[in-house]
């Protein structure tokens, strides 16, 4: 680890390689190679920040939810000190987990193999018959729970980092920060809450198709073709002719930025009196009237999908985290996301809006999930191994760090695998 | 004086055996696919319902992992027909009703309306995917013109806390 560091530092100079993912175009092993795999989740999903979970799962001391950092159990909870926790859900004895329920509230958790009991914020209470250790060979405070050693949040996001040192959260996210504000600006009390259920599938593919597929816009004509034809998007929105963005925006990230259609949609009620409430509203809390009319416009992720790097997606009214489980088995959480402040017709109709397509047994989702099992198969063929992400190469535009293409445009996905060779790739 | 004596009158009534004739017919023509006459089966203000993580919850503060409208419900059966990709070869599926029962319906229900509890066998296959989906069914049927028809239909999943591989398939 420590000579990769020293390497990447001494030797900013070149561009990293990887014998399986260049420029435009990705070999099958990056999607089925278990050693590879095994490296993924060294050098990004242990080491990056991840997106553990929202604020609002676990708003009042004492909650908690379990999720994974990669592939290990953890724990996201709040102590009776109100502070936020990631911690390893590994009991320090014997290695049970110590926490079964997907989330609930607890001062304690108690490993039931041999009756350990933890505090929420990891300590470690007193081992159970505490006369058979002696004080000589046994130290309480070093048995607390493992921790993710750094926690940060962004706008109630809240990511962890199982790297001591590196780069502060807010560097890591960069640009895409803007596009999280449109989208948490526009609740009337400028906050998202989670608590409103989960949809969760799996598919037998590589957590990368996900990854690539939330912010292609290349492929809904095809795909959801007949959702389109049964909705008011019609097929203008990701046609060739569309006028939306696709960009990179650095770090990883990306955006599908199709607000300049969805204000055509939303304009019209500007004139309208809900409509000027709104604004106002939005002008009194953001201070600024020319802001509060774009995020009005932008309409959230209504008007754009976010990636954030790596696996974490904030499209249409829902938070979507990726778990990889094997090179080629991941499995998918939803969190539909509720507006702060928003009336109880306005959660309703999210909720609606939100499995119109997604889930399950949603009108697009589904058929997505089927593309990438198809990729699987096709996978098979040796010969003709590589996939290719060179739509609109020579047509972007930088922009400082970012890169914006056309909405149709592999612009987000090369830009993915920039930031994934930074973390996998050697410089030579 | 019984309770039955405060509540509004039943004005509606069903056998078992009218029940589970009516629950067989539903699952003819659903593993027909013949799912525009499945749909006639359901009223002008039905709604059927799929409950996501829990067997029980409020809809209107819980996702879903359906919540149909008749007109929604209409759109969904129109996508299929339109020819989406995940049934682009269909699901071959085997409903199997069982356990039915005639219950009661709770204080909330509207006079009109019969209640049926019944558990269903839904297997699928599709592709390599050759799954069982266990679930616990609610109706509420009324009595219109001449035959019944669904005021609700809900379908509980034994599973419906984990992960799915689709349910992109009507059923
Ligand atoms: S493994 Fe947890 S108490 Fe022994
Ligand atoms: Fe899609």
């Amino acid at each position: 680890m420590t000579t990769e560091a020293q390497t990447a530092q001494t030797d900013t100079g070149s561009a990293p390689v990887h014998p399986w993912v260049e420029p435009t175009r990705v070999h099958r092993n990056a999607y089925l190679d278990e050693q590879l795999f095994e490296q993924e989740l060294t050098r990004i999903f242990h080491k990056t920040w991840v997106y553990v979970g929202h604020e609002s799962e676990v708003a009042n001391p004492g909650d908690y939810k379990t999720t994974y950092l990669g592939r290990q159990p953890v724990i996201l909870s709040r102590d009776e000190d109100r502070k936020i926790h990631v911690l390893m859900n590994r009991c320090t004895h014997r290695a049970a987990t110590v926490c079964q329920a997907k989330q609930g509230n607890s001062t304690f958790f108690r490993c039931e193999y041999h009756g350990w009991m933890f505090r929420n914020n990891g300590d470690l209470v007193a081992p159970t018959f505490s006369s058979g250790y002696d004080p000589a060979d046994f130290d309480a405070s070093k048995f607390a729970l493992g921790r993710a050693p750094r926690v940060d949040s962004y706008r109630g996001l809240v990511f962890a980092s199982l790297a001591a040192e590196g780069e502060s959260l807010r560097e890591h996210l960069g640009r895409v920060t803007e596009f999280v504000d449109l989208t948490i600006d526009l609740a009337p009390e400028g906050t998202i809450r989670l608590g409103a259920g989960t949809h969760r599938y799996s598919y037998r593919g590589n957590w990368k198709l996900q990854s690539e597929n939330g912010v292609d816009g290349y492929h809904p004509n095809f795909v959801h073709q007949a959702f389109l034809e049964t909705s008011y998007l019609g097929k203008g929105l990701f046609g060739p002719n569309s006028v939306a963005r696709a960009g990179a925006l650095g770090h990883g990230h990306a955006v599908l930025d199709f607000r300049t259609l969805m204000a055509d949609v939303i304009r019209p009620m500007l004139d309208t009196p809900p409509g000027r409430r709104r604004v106002d509203q939005l002008t009194e809390r953001l201070g600024d009237r020319e802001r509060a009319t774009e995020v009005f416009l932008a309409g959230g992720t209504q008007g754009f999908n976010i990636l954030i790097f790596p696996n974490l997606q904030i499209i249409g009214a829902q938070i979507r985290v990726i778990h990889p489980r094997t090179p080629t088995f991941t499995e998918v959480d939803l969190y539909p996301y509720l507006h702060g402040g928003a009336t109880e017709a306005d959660d309703v109709a999210r909720l609606r809006m939100h499995e119109a397509f997604y889930g399950p047994a949603g009108g697009g989702g589904p058929d997505d999930v089927e593309m990438f099992d198809r990729v699987g198969e096709g996978m098979a063929v040796e010969g003709v191994e590589w996939l290719h992400f060179l739509r609109g190469l020579r047509r972007e535009e930088v922009d400082g760090e970012a890169r914006w293409g056309h909405a149709t445009d592999e612009t987000p996905q090369r830009g993915f695998y920039r930031q994934w060779l930074e973390l996998m790739g050697t410089r030579r | 004086m019984t309770d039955l004596d405060q509540s509004p009158a039943r004005q509606a009534a069903i056998t078992r055996a009218q029940a589970e004739e009516f629950l067989h017919h539903e699952a003819e023509l659903l593993d027909a696919g013949r799912h525009r006459e499945w749909l006639a089966l359901f009223a002008e203000d039905a709604i059927y319902w799929v409950p996501s993580n829990e067997p029980d919850n409020d809809p209107n503060q819980h996702v879903s992992i359906i919540y149909d409208t008749l007109a929604l419900l209409g759109d969904r059966i129109t996508r299929y027909e339109l020819g989406r990709v995940v049934q682009e070869i269909p699901s071959r599926t085997l409903h199997l009703f069982g356990n039915v029962q005639v219950v009661d319906p709770a204080p909330d229900v509207a006079p009109d309306l019969v209640e049926i509890r019944c558990g269903l066998a839904l297997y699928e296959v599709h592709g390599q995917r050759n799954v069982t989906y266990p679930a616990h069914c609610r109706y509420l049927l009324r009595a219109e013109g001449g035959g019944w028809r669904i005021v609700l239909k809900k379908v509980a999943f034994l599973g419906n806390d984990q992960y799915f591989q689709s349910l992109a398939f009507v059923f």
